[in-house]
């Protein structure tokens, strides 16, 4: 096997490959499925809520705030740099903090804290941060709140917001879309118009016909998914864990892909097919839909297992036993789809499809 | 002369249908080897075997001296070769189409501007190859073969559907590659260009070969020599009288032509390959 061949068609197949509609749709579809979710759910629009401080003396508010998940701190230097942040949008709420404010509201004097307000800020983003920095304040002083909050979650993921719930959705989309269909449909269509037939008359082996189609479907479905996570915001702690599940997804799908091609003869057929083996693939997904359906029903289809570990790492604490055990189970079923493609290929090069 | 080819008894069934039956046949270096014979009586099957694309169910081949079945890879290096069908990227443009060719065979110094001139697609090296006519691309298909500068080219119905103009350019060529030396299997059913280009020609029907000699021996061996005559007609049309040469009676059937119709024009003809090969077989090539 020659890496030299392999590169040598892999850049044909994306010479090719960008000029059909598929190659198109299947890098723009997840795209664009996630600028309308959204839009619809207003991601791109409302930004996390942003502070902006300035103090003129040294104060614990700078370090507690910084280490908030609620809203992001950003320090300035000036009181007119703070200004102009916030006269320009960059936070929503700008607040100078006095001199020598740590101590004054220990000895519970009464401080006025000047604050600019971005008139265009959502009332959500003020909200929570003025609540956040009132508790801020209130551990400063060493004051306790007089409640105690419990909170008690009715239901499992059904209280999740729909846009989270559709998130598993569009990934999963955005890696078997490229990495199921490139690879299916440029076999087929090499078969199709024969141009495989001219390709196994030169000295090149089937088996790098075949790995040229499983990089280049697995490059696109990395794009795709990569591009899908960032315009969801959901790269989470974790982002080379994240890449790493990716890839052994978009080799699944890959994987799927080729053996689809080897048999597939036309694109009519092709749908078909993955009319058929889209439940399969998608059902995990619309478990996480509707959450009413129980989630052990999914754990009987194999994209759970690629599933799972992406939603665990983007949207929630990680339970790193569970996340390694599932990401094992995918990496075995890559394992075995890897096994089946290479005895497909060993029949190809005893030539029983060409007959 | 060493044999370039050689195919001893090979076979190939689609399931009951024997589509080449025990077949053998040698071809020496430089030769053009012409497999004539109407569709389906087995030529691209013999075609694909020796290319590598189907497993002879019997027998073996040898090109090169290596054998298809266990150094197919190794022969590639070495051949050309061009489809009956169009199998370009249709998408990329000619001289992309080539140039892939060349850096999967691993060719330095690649000139693929020569190589258009020499198939008459100067000018058209940018242009996608799905704007061509059907003649230009068979020519990007025959440039495409030549890309490695094959010792053996395999050629399978090189001029098929194309017009009188390019199926002459692009016979030339193939001339061109016998004079550089290069080894030439050619199928066809167009009984002028096996005659016109081959050094022997191989007759197949039902998957056998009937004959196989120089087109000259087929003709002095099967062929029957004739005289065309042209005689006027009682209403002043134009009609065709055929007189067998070699024969005994041909004198005095001459003499009566000439004594009893108004002759027009005489013209002494040789049998044509497609004259022979209704003789051997009993089909047309046309089929």
């Amino acid at each position: 096997m020659s890496f030299k061949n392999i590169l040598i068609l892999s850049k044909k197949e994306f010479i090719v490959g960008s000029k059909s509609f598929i190659f198109i749709w299947v890098l723009i579809m997840p795209i664009l499925l996630s600028f309308i979710m959204s839009l619809l759910f207003g991601t791109f629009f409302s930004r996390s809520p942003r502070l902006g401080l300035y103090a003129e003396s040294p104060s614990q508010i700078l370090e507690i705030a910084e280490d908030t998940k609620a809203f992001v701190t950003i320090k300035y230097n000036s009181v007119q740099d703070l200004k102009d942040a916030v006269s320009k949008g960059r936070v929503d709420i700008g607040v100078v903090i006095p001199k020598n404010f740590d101590e004054d509201v220990k000895e519970g004097i009464r401080v006025n804290l000047e604050s600019y307000v971005f008139g265009e800020s959502y009332a959500r983003n003020r909200a929570i941060i003025v609540t956040v920095l009132g508790n801020i304040i209130r551990e400063i002083a060493g004051q306790e709140l007089p409640i105690n909050v419990i909170s008690l979650n009715v239901g499992d993921e059904t209280s999740m917001p729909l846009k989270d719930r559709f998130f598993p959705f569009l990934v999963l989309m955005a890696i078997f879309f490229g990495g199921l269909l490139i690879p299916s449909t440029s076999f087929m269509e090499e078969k199709r118009r024969k141009t495989l037939n001219a390709l196994m008359t030169t000295p090149l082996e089937v088996s790098e016909v075949v790995i040229s189609k499983i990089i280049t479907g697995s490059v696109v479905a990395l794009v795709s998914a990569i591009f899908t996570l960032l315009l969801n915001n959901a790269f989470g702690n974790y982002p080379l864990y994240l890449i790493l599940i990716i890839i052994l997804g978009v080799l699944m799908a890959s994987f799927a892909g080729v053996m689809l091609g080897f048999y597939i003869k036309d694109f009519a057929m092709l749908i078909s097919v993955m009319k058929l083996g889209g439940i399969v693939l998608y059902f995990p997904a619309i478990v996480y839909l509707f959450p009413q359906i129980p989630k052990i029903v999914a754990k009987f289809f194999p994209t759970y297992y690629l599933l799972e570990p992406i939603v665990e790492l983007t949207k929630r604490n990680v339970n790193f036993s569970s996340f390694w055990v599932n990401t094992t189970i995918c990496f075995i079923l890559d394992i075995v789809l890897g096994v089946v493609v290479f005895l497909q290929v060993k029949k190809l090069e005893r030539g029983e499809l060409f007959s | 002369m060493e044999n370039v080819i050689i195919a001893s008894n090979l076979t190939y069934k689609y399931g009951d249908l024997v589509a080449v039956d025990h077949i053998s046949f040698e071809v020496k270096k430089g030769e053009i080897i012409g497999f004539l014979g109407p569709n389906g009586a087995g030529k691209t099957t013999t075609f694909n075997m020796l290319v590598g694309l189907l497993k002879p169910m019997e027998g073996s081949a040898k090109i090169l001296g290596m054998d298809v079945l266990t150094e197919i890879k190794q022969i590639h290096k070495r051949i050309g070769v061009c489809f009956e069908y169009t199998n370009l990227y249709e998408e990329i443009s000619v001289l992309d189409n080539l140039k892939l060719f060349a850096e999967l065979f691993g060719v330095k110094d690649f000139d693929a501007y020569k190589l258009l001139k020499r198939v008459g697609l100067q000018g058209k090296e940018k242009e996608p190859v799905l704007t061509l006519s059907k003649g230009m691309k068979q020519r990007v298909m025959i440039a495409r073969a030549l890309v490695n500068t094959p010792d053996v080219l395999f050629l399978d119905e090189l001029t098929s559907g194309l017009d009188p103009v390019s199926s002459e350019e692009i016979r030339s060529v193939i001339l061109e590659e016998k004079e550089r030396g290069a080894t030439i299997f050619l199928t066809t059913h167009d009984m002028y260009e096996a005659d016109k280009l081959s050094d022997k020609v191989a007759f197949i029907n039902q998957g056998r070969i009937v004959a196989f000699d120089t087109p000259h021996n087929l003709k002095l061996k099967f062929g029957k020599r004739k005289v065309k005559v042209l005689v006027k007609g009682k209403d002043e049309s134009l009609l065709e009288r055929e007189v067998a040469l070699d024969n005994e009676e041909t004198p005095r059937k001459i003499f009566d032509l000439f004594q009893s119709e108004t002759v027009v024009t005489v013209h002494s003809e040789e049998a044509t390959l497609e004259d022979i090969f209704i003789e051997i077989t009993g089909r047309r090539l046309a089929e």
